[in-house]
């Protein structure tokens, strides 16, 4: 009996205790509402950390500053929504500089997503703008949109479906620097002997605070290596050069390469004219250089000489010394905007004698100042430049282009095949007629083929300057070594085409019977067109309506490059052609090439 | 007497049930279950715009700019797709393609058929192509090309580098053009041809030395015979 009344006391003692405990936790409850335990920060950690003594391990290993660090994050009552990191470096004995600004990286990643997202809102936006993100889904359009502007760097607004808010700017990162979230590579600038460099790191948590306490390394790096630019190239001396690159003329090319002690990719060159501080262009891995005109300091007409400068810069930024080399281009006349029209009569004739068929210079000379002065819009702006009077020259490039046009005669050598002492045009003079035409110059061209042939790479020059086809292909068939021209035919039924001519036989030998030999066709390439076709006086099928006459007129430019390279080639020697024709068939001439207005 | 009454009664239910059959028969022959009409046939013809045949780019049989047709479909919404075969006979198309002269006198005259097929009578609001530049064939004069205008004969035809811009324009091509409208309608046991236009004005772009060529085409008719 007793044991039961302890045993009854006992139980009303446990149950009262354990009402008291309910008591107790109902009143410890009794405010829910009250304030929360506070937010634990963040805590960041380093790996591949820098040794200290990188001086050490640069010599025995050969690293470069270029490292690789490793990070990460813990939050005991979260996650972690982001990173942020800065470095600063300096030299030895220098205090750190201010640091630079934060870069805050996401630590968020999704399959379509080739970059890290660097963020450049505000604190407080960053866990919007990671749960915004963080949530999308594959099925989302905006997860593709997102990867596509990750991909171009650019930074955008977080495209929410509420709509944009203004402070929540994202972008790519440079995957060549930040590969993950928790990876990046840096290279940290290097150009003394030995530089000072300090990493910081911190975290964000998902209540976007920040690790009060980043993980923080201090290391060395020594010099690194920088390359040494080397110019391989430049243009010829006295180049031409314009103002404005065209489809023809990209500039004057310089190539030049980098002697890199590290054997590494990733060089990049600069380049500059005629000053070495200011107006570098831009970083480009390109080992060739196009300059024109304009990049000239200054920018003079004529004749002029510059230096070209150029440096080097490896991926880690050091620089190497400039290089450079002087050179001297031409800018002609005829480049300026505005200039006034002006014509060069080229008599590259050699003396005849002086009877019929053989004329003289002078016969030739004046008989064209006869049909020139017969055209009122030349009659008061045309020069002579007589190359028998001028030690067998054609005129510099520095002459030719006070021209807006050249008239070249070569029109006496009928009689036979030219012999290679009466080839009349040299190497030199080639590039010359080749540079003026890319310059913006207009060429008119008398003579037939025939003085031109065994001069030095005929077929390859004939080809391009007056787009033909290669004499290497037609000269088995196109040759009519018989007395069997006697002029050419206009295109029929063109309001613009170039007049009949039938030769001149007062011009001719006696015995010519009014027509000349070794007068080749000429087949068009390309976009030239025949202007003149074949007479022959034997009706020969295969000569007759053969193509003889050549034009090639160049297209309207894209601006804001100007017109260049129109040619007119007659194919035969206009000299014999009666002189109403002649003055018919310059002026159309003329005016195909711009030199005169409508005929 | 009774199996007379039983005999003409099995006569009379076997009328009746017969009856029923027949117009059971007759009731569900009348309603298909889909529409089955004749079908219509859809041409396409290939015409040429050329405001340079005066001078630059005149049309003949033996002048040359062409190009290669891999594939011809018309097309409705939601991906339903009608294959046109180069005539309503053919089953499929030739794998290298079919080839087609822009210059020849033929396409000025929109006489190239670039396909015929049967087809349903519906409407049809779309055309794919599957096109690309023809390999020069003629390598001669020196002009080892990969694309060419090829204008005359005889011995030295003259010949124009054809340049596809970079990166090269893609070879699948749908016409209409984007914001343009279109509606082919097939009648049934009709003829409907769809003219398509190769604009070579824009096709053909001049530049120094050579073309810039990107095939343009547009659909610039339908007429239903």
């Amino acid at each position: 009996m007793h044991d039961k009344k302890r045993i009854v006391r006992f139980q009303a003692l446990i149950s009262l205790v354990t009402i008291a405990g309910f008591a107790l936790v109902l009143w410890t409850c009794k405010y829910p509402e009250g304030p929360a335990n506070r937010n634990t920060v963040p805590e960041t950690r380093l790996a591949n950390v820098p040794a200290n003594d990188t001086t050490a391990l640069y010599i025995r290993q050969g690293t470069f500053p270029e490292q690789q660090l490793y990070w990460l994050g813990d939050d005991p009552d979260g996650y972690i929504i982001g990173f942020r990191y800065r470095w600063t470096s300096t030299r030895p004995n220098v205090p750190f500089p201010n640091p630079p600004d934060w870069t805050t990286v996401l630590n968020i990643i999704k399959n379509g997503w080739e970059n890290s997202i660097i963020i450049r809102g505000t604190p407080g936006s960053l866990f919007r703008v990671y749960n915004f993100l963080a949530t999308l889904t594959q099925d989302d359009a905006e997860l593709r949109v997102i990867g596509d502007s990750l991909a171009t760097r650019r930074a955008f607004a977080v495209p929410y479906r509420a709509g944009i808010v203004a402070t929540d700017s994202i972008a790519g990162a440079d995957r060549s620097v930040i590969q993950t979230p928790t990876t990046g590579t840096f290279i940290f600038f290097s150009p003394a002997d030995s530089n000072l460099h300090r990493f910081e790191v911190a975290s964000i948590d998902n209540s976007d605070e920040i690790d009060p306490t980043p993980a923080t390394v201090n290391f060395w790096t020594l010099v690194s290596p920088g390359s040494v630019a080397v110019i391989d190239i430049i243009p010829a001396p006295n180049s031409m050069a314009i103002r404005t690159a065209t489809e023809r003329w990209l500039g004057l090319k310089f190539i030049y390469r980098s002697l890199d002690p590290n054997n590494s990719f990733g060089i990049d060159f600069s380049y500059n004219v005629d000053d070495s501080a200011n107006g570098w262009s831009e970083w480009s891995a390109s080992t060739e250089a196009y300059i024109t005109a304009l990049e000239f300091k200054p920018l003079v007409t004529g004749r002029s000489n510059h230096v070209f400068y150029v440096r080097a810069r490896n991926r880690w930024g050091v620089l190497s010394p400039i290089v450079s080399r002087p050179f001297s281009a031409i800018v002609p006349p005829i480049d300026e905007a505005g200039y006034q029209k002006r014509l060069l009569v080229i008599n590259n004739d050699r003396d005849g004698n002086g009877t019929r068929g053989f004329p003289t210079v002078a016969q030739v000379e004046s008989v064209y100042q006869d049909v020139l002065n017969s055209i009122p819009e030349l009659a008061s702006r045309y020069s002579i430049w007589r190359t028998t009077a001028n030690g067998n020259n054609f005129p510099p490039l520095d002459t030719l282009g006070k021209y807006t046009t050249i008239l070249v005669l070569q029109e006496q050598y009928i009689a036979g095949p030219a012999t290679a002492a009466q080839q009349i045009f040299n190497p030199g003079e080639e590039i010359a007629v080749g540079n003026y035409l890319n310059a913006g110059g207009n060429l008119i061209w008398s003579s037939s083929s025939n003085p031109m042939r065994g001069i030095f790479d005929f077929p390859t020059w004939a080809t391009d300057i007056f787009h033909t086809i290669p004499v290497t292909l037609t000269s088995p068939i196109i040759m009519n070594s018989a007395l069997d021209f006697v002029g050419v035919r206009g295109r029929s039924g063109s309001a613009n085409s170039y007049p009949d001519v039938l030769l001149d036989s007062t011009k001719l030998a006696a015995d010519s019977m009014g027509a000349i030999r070794w007068i080749p066709v000429n087949f068009p390439r390309g976009f030239a067109e025949t202007i003149t076709y074949f007479d022959s006086r034997s009706d020969d099928p295969f000569f007759e309506g053969a193509p003889v006459g050549i034009r090639f007129l160049a297209p309207p430019p894209i601006p804001p490059a100007r017109t260049t390279y129109s040619v007119v080639y007659f194919g035969f020697p206009l000299y014999y052609a009666p002189r109403d024709v002649m003055i018919q068939t310059l002026r159309r001439a003329f005016f195909d090439v711009k030199e005169i207005p409508a005929p | 007497m009774g199996t007379l009454m039983s005999a003409r009664l099995r006569t009379n239910l076997m009328r009746l049930l017969l009856g029923m059959v027949l117009s059971l028969v007759t009731l569900s022959c009348d309603q298909y279950q889909y529409a089955s009409p004749l079908p219509g046939i859809l041409e396409v013809r290939l015409s040429v715009k050329n405001s340079r045949q005066g001078d630059l780019l005149p049309f003949s049989p033996v002048n040359q700019f062409a190009f290669i047709l891999k594939d011809l479909r018309a097309t409705q919404p939601g991906d339903v797709r009608l294959p046109v075969y180069p005539d309503i006979y053919a089953i499929r198309r030739n794998s290298s393609g079919d080839w087609f002269n822009s210059l020849d006198t033929l396409a000025r005259d929109s006489a190239l058929i670039l396909g015929a097929s049967y087809s349903p009578p519906e409407s049809f609001t779309g055309i794919e192509m599957f096109t690309e530049l023809a390999p020069y064939q003629n390598q001669f004069g020196g002009a080892n090309y990969p694309y060419a205008v090829s204008i005359g004969t005889g011995f030295f035809p003259s010949v124009i580098e054809v340049v596809q811009p970079l990166p090269p324009p893609p070879a699948f091509r749908r016409l209409p053009r984007p914001g343009e409208a279109l509606n082919i309608q097939v009648n049934e046991g009709r003829l409907t041809r769809v003219t398509i236009t190769l604009d070579l004005d824009s096709t053909l772009v001049r530049r120094t030395e050579f073309f810039l060529g990107n095939l343009v085409f547009y659909v610039s008719s339908v007429q239903n015979f």
